[in-house]
């Protein structure tokens, strides 16, 4: 705690001087991060003919590649004359650091021109304006999309400004095998009795997972039963108060968990991978489409199901952001617009590939075009009125920091 | 005098790689460790990244730890590979070659993957087990993989290094030390005279010279500990490397300094074995 402690006052201080830095020599350099796009679609679209953008993307679910892959690289191709080149990253952190370390050496020409991204990736790049912009407002295709509304407007809490590109929604789901669990936990106090008496059958991601920091929020939602004071800017006193009952909780189930809770599966994969053996009866997914693909692949039980916790279950928005030093940034420009085309976004949400939930605001779409974003298939799947009836909002970033600081010293460690 | 500057010329590329690449690499991680990066603005130096590390529980865990798998990986490594040496001694070049090359040639990535194929509960191992009816659940498979005692990562280690310290072992065995053999052999000692008066310090250098080698890799390496071991406490490099990927920058002196801090412990440890092999050549 004290160590935690130490590195914000650093934090702090580092931060400010690093704003009078910048204030100081403001006038003399342009940044490209401060300025935003000028050119009109049209121009943007001719510049980037025959020119090539490196998309930067978790490289962890191959549905999501084969959806790049085959999907949108022969499209731009066909239709922009773009070559599309997707480096897969194992975490996104990895891609921030390397703009971190390049914004660091001034390094003005990157290799980055479009990076898939949400929540805390995001603001510590706007902290540091490794994002170029506003741009993202400007699209043809953005008159899709509802910019009104806090859940595009606010990335985890984090005004967005038009410095990245919506591309997708998710939102929390759990997953139980009916064949053996007949009553799948809803709640926390429900999944303490769950865990007693089937112990070793259930565990979570280890936090920084992104879906292990998930499970981690919604045991906060549940344990406090609160969610408003997290959508407040970060406040210690609160935090103090409210954040040990959910240690508490997860400590007392961790010796009725997967191995003891000895160790955790370090990846969503890797809990999807204990699920698909048999090991454990409970996974978790941050896409709700996740369960039927996986039974259409034949990777999991027939009897696999999707559900909600009572209260509902998070969702958040993940966007693409064009890098300060991005070489071609008309190109990721003109990338991101088809990404958010209702073709494209239709195809995305096809539960058999990635599944994706759309980022478009399907109200605002020409009718014709409407009835193509059907109800899920699958009786793995939930109807999407179900979903949408359940969502909670992310707490704000800073909070979800904290919170992962404290479970590897609390529960982790301990 | 031209052979001097033939030697300086030979020597100066591989230098220059190692000057260029190593050296500076380290001098940048010292820099970062003191907390200098103009970046973010910190242009000041400090220790107190080394402070906060040196008094967290943590680095002291993660050491132990590093030690524990090194020294066992290591020690387990040295002895089956001088008994695999003696066993394969008088075997053809070719035998030898089939059952110590081939393993090195595989990738510690790839190994670690295998092992874990194997013993996970619900690998082969487990299925194998279960099929003649040793067990009937996953979970009562001994669980090697993510756990306290980071067997698998030793066994990967293991399954690694003896065919390495082997073939140095194999290779001074058939240097010298078969003719030294004969001759003790004629003067009447007996074998276990002959191994440790004649055979084991012909090969002592070699052994030494490749569990130090071990040691050290074992100590800096990240793959292996990285895909097998558990969540906490991890191995120092890991543990690194979680703090280097840490989104916030503040940590990354904190990740520098427990790179440099591996550096020295490595650099010590083998000052202090080198130490103590002269000693023992002494003796």
């Amino acid at each position: 705690m004290k160590f935690r402690a130490l590195v914000l006052v650093v934090l702090a201080a580092t931060l400010s001087v690093f704003i009078a830095a910048c204030g100081n020599t403001g006038g003399g350099t342009d940044n490209a991060g401060s300025q935003g796009e000028d050119r009109s679609f049209a121009e943007l679209e001719e510049e980037a003919r025959g020119t090539t953008i490196n998309l930067s993307i978790y490289g962890g679910d191959e549905a999501i590649n084969a959806y790049v892959d085959d999907y949108v690289t022969p499209r731009l191709k066909e239709e922009y004359g773009i070559t599309l080149e997707r480096t897969p990253l194992t975490d996104t952190a990895d891609a921030v650091n390397k703009l971190l370390n390049e914004k660091s050496a001034g390094k003005e020409e990157g290799t980055i021109d479009l990076v898939w991204l949400n929540g805390e990736n995001f603001a510590t790049g706007a902290e540091a304006d490794l994002w170029f912009g506003p741009w993202a407002e400007r699209l043809p295709n953005a008159e899709y999309i509802d910019w009104e509304s806090p859940s595009i407007n606010r990335d985890f809490g984090y005004p967005v400004e038009g410095r990245e590109a919506p591309w997708g929604k998710a939102q929390f789901v759990m997953i139980y095998d009916s064949a053996k669990v007949e009553d799948p936990p809803k709640s926390m106090d429900e999944l303490r009795d769950w865990t007693a008496e089937n112990p070793g059958r259930f565990t979570y991601p280890a936090p920084p997972d992104f879906t292990g920091n998930a499970f981690v929020e919604q045991a906060l939602y549940g344990t406090t039963g609160e969610v408003e004071p997290f959508q407040q800017p970060f406040d210690q006193q609160t935090f103090d108060e409210k954040s040990p009952e959910v240690y508490e909780f997860l400590n007392e189930i961790e010796p009725k968990l997967w191995r003891e809770g000895e160790t955790y599966p370090e990846s969503s994969s890797k809990l999807d991978e204990l699920y698909q053996n048999g090991e454990v009866w409970l996974s978790m997914s941050y896409n709700p489409q996740l369960a039927q693909r996986q039974i259409n692949k034949g990777l999991w039980p027939e009897s696999t199901r999707t559900y909600l916790l009572d209260g509902g279950t998070l969702n958040n928005t993940h966007y693409v952001a064009i890098p300060f030093n991005s070489p071609n940034k008309a190109g990721a420009q003109v990338v991101a617009n088809f990404l958010e085309s209702p073709e494209a976004q239709i195809a995305k949400q096809d539960p058999n590939g990635w599944g994706d939930l759309t980022a478009l605001d399907v109200d605002r779409l020409p009718e014709d075009v409407r009835k193509e974003f059907s109800e899920p298939e699958g009786e793995a799947t939930l109807p999407a009125d179900e979903l949408q009836e359940n969502r909670l909002p992310e707490a704000r970033s800073e909070w979800l920091l904290e919170l992962e600081d404290g479970w590897q010293e609390k529960v982790l460690k301990e | 005098m031209g052979g001097r500057i033939k030697i300086a010329l030979l020597l100066a590329p591989a230098l220059l790689v190692i000057g260029v690449l190593f050296a500076s690499g380290l001098f940048a991680a010292v820099v970062q460790s003191l907390g200098y990066m103009p970046a973010i603005g910190q242009t000041e130096i400090s220790f107190g990244a080394y402070r906060d590390v040196l008094t967290d529980g943590d680095f002291l865990n993660s050491f132990l730890l590093t030690i524990y798998v090194a020294g066992a990986s290591t020690g387990i490594s040295t002895v089956l590979a001088v008994l695999a040496a003696l066993a394969l001694r008088w075997s053809s070049e070719r035998l030898s070659a089939i059952v110590f090359q081939l393993p090195i040639t595989i990738p510690h990535l790839v190994a670690a993957v295998g092992i874990a194929l194997v013993v996970s509960q619900t690998g082969l191992g487990a299925r194998f087990a279960a099929t003649l009816g040793l067990i009937g659940e996953p979970a009562e498979f001994p669980a090697l993989l993510y756990d306290r005692y980071s067997v698998g990562i030793i066994l990967t280690y293991v399954w690694k290094e003896v065919p390495f310290i082997a073939l140095v072992v194999l290779a001074s065995l058939r240097g010298v030390a078969g003719e030294l053999e004969d001759v003790a052999r004629t003067l009447g000692a007996n074998a276990w005279q002959r191994f440790w008066y004649v055979v084991f310090p012909v090969i002592s250098p070699g052994i030494i010279a490749a569990s130090l080698i071990v040691f050290a890799f074992t100590f800096g390496a990240f793959e292996v500990p990285y895909l097998l071991g558990k969540t906490y406490p991890t191995i120092l490099p890991v543990m690194a490397y979680n703090e280097y990927r840490d989104i916030e920058l503040t940590a990354r002196p904190v990740a520098m300094a427990i790179n440099v801090l591996i550096a020295l412990i490595t650099a010590v440890f083998a000052a202090l074995y080198l130490r103590l092999a002269k000693d023992l050549g002494r003796g």
